[in-house]
């Protein structure tokens, strides 16, 4: 019997002790969780502003990059020439036999790819007067910008450049295809694209009435609509760009020697 | 009835938490290294004014990474399961609402994202899928205790351990 106070007692002793052990501990903790807690709200804080940090560098280097001016070789061997009803331009001596109708997007890679691949044979061409190419700059590719409307600016911009200096639009349509901006960031701002202009002596009253109007942008969005619901214009799953045409037949351009054969079967 | 032991759950605890690192790390990297395709699929939401899309697109993968990093060393796992949570529910109501809107998008979630044509979409798969990983979120929010954790090298012996002892 009399143990049984006796091992209570040490019981209860020991159980106390613990507490205040475990209060201790406790506090310890508190103060530790705290510091957790104050460790987790840098580290997210410091992601959410080095991300804001991060778009803003992104931005403004994107904003401040400068388009290359690119100069087209043969192109006063040959003249271009902007037809405002259809806001298109024609590229090439008038008698050459050949048209070719080219429908572009600035935004669009596979065009930069065929252009890149293919601009010096057509300028050879060109000034050779075996062809002439009609150049289609649509919007296709509008909401693959942030913001969206780059194609179209870009386009609506080549078209100020055809009226107030057509023998500039070789090398502007060049440049543009030559620096491509990416799919889906923000696109050369309007700034960027009147400034690769004057680089290229095109300004003036002429070139910024329809760069401030957006003269052609109306007419950039109907082209597209026309040349979607066009069969003659569809390939495999529906319109794309590019698309190329020779005298109103579609040409299969991702064969490298098209232009070679369409010479001769001319 | 037999309750599972203190160790056992902690191991469950530290699945769930090693799981989510996991998922946050692999999603914001793919989304961090293809910056235009996640802004990309952030506008086809919708939800985005215009001009902050790009400034979304570029606070996710980092706020993403953060997570997976707390939680791959367990740092504050009960905090940051929380901010899971809130984050994947801000998600599954983005699918939600594109999927309740007749949007045909892709949802992004490990990268690409965007458009899709109308028969493409994977809606209840993507919220199934996210709805998985909130419930790891939930299980480490209201048992927040793993193994090898920094909160736990931090707290010492975990509470349990604690009255084990003293009792």
């Amino acid at each position: 019997m009399s143990s049984i106070p006796t091992s209570k007692n040490k019981r209860k002793k020991t159980t106390s002790n613990a507490r205040v052990v475990a209060a201790a501990r406790g506090d310890r903790d508190a103060k530790r969780k705290n510091v957790i807690g104050v460790i987790v709200v840098v580290v997210i804080a410091a992601a959410i502003f080095g991300g804001i940090f991060y778009q803003r560098q992104q931005a403004t280097a994107a904003a401040t990059a400068i388009i290359p001016a690119v100069s087209v070789a043969g192109a006063d061997q040959y003249p271009a020439v902007l037809d405002p009803a259809t806001a298109t331009v024609l590229v090439g001596k008038p008698a050459a036999p050949i048209t070719i109708d080219a429908y572009e997007d600035f935004l669009c890679p596979v065009c930069g790819q065929f252009e890149a691949a293919n601009a010096p044979a057509i300028d050879k061409q060109l000034q050779a007067g075996t062809i002439k190419v009609r150049y289609h700059m649509l919007n296709l590719l509008d909401d693959r910008s942030t913001p969206s409307g780059y194609s179209t600016m870009a386009a609506n911009t080549a078209l100020a450049v055809a009226t107030a200096a057509p023998a500039r639009f070789a090398d502007y349509h060049a440049s543009l295809f030559g620096k491509q901006p990416e799919e889906n960031g923000p696109g050369w701002t309007q700034a960027q694209l009147s400034n690769l202009a004057a680089r290229l002596n095109v300004s003036g009253p002429a070139f910024d009435g329809v760069v401030n109007a957006n003269t052609y942008g109306a007419k950039i969005q109907a082209n597209l609509t026309a040349a979607e619901a066009n069969p003659a214009l569809q390939q495999q799953g529906g319109f794309g760009t590019p698309t190329v045409l020779a005298n109103g037949a579609q040409v299969n351009w991702q064969d490298s020697n098209w232009l070679n054969a369409l010479l001769a079967a001319h | 009835m037999a309750r599972p032991s203190t160790r056992a759950l902690d191991a469950v605890g530290t699945l769930a938490r090693l799981g989510l690192a996991g998922v946050w790390l692999a999603s914001g990297a793919i989304k961090l290294v293809d910056p235009h395709a996640t802004v990309a699929s952030v506008k086809a939401y919708q939800l985005v004014p215009d001009h902050l899309v790009s400034l979304v697109a570029n606070v996710l993968p980092f706020l993403e990474l953060a997570l997976g990093l707390l939680l791959l060393f367990g740092v504050g796992v009960r905090l940051v399961a929380v901010l899971s949570g809130i984050v994947l529910l801000v998600y599954i109501a983005g699918i939600a609402q594109s999927w309740a809107r007749g949007l045909t998008i892709d949802c992004g979630c490990f990268g690409g994202g965007g458009q899709v044509a109308a028969g493409q979409t994977h809606y209840p798969q993507e919220i199934l899928r996210d709805t998985g990983f909130l419930l790891l979120a939930l299980w480490l929010a209201l048992r927040p205790s793993t193994l090898v954790s920094v909160d736990g090298w931090l707290t010492g012996p975990t509470h349990a351990a604690t009255l084990e002892n003293a009792s």
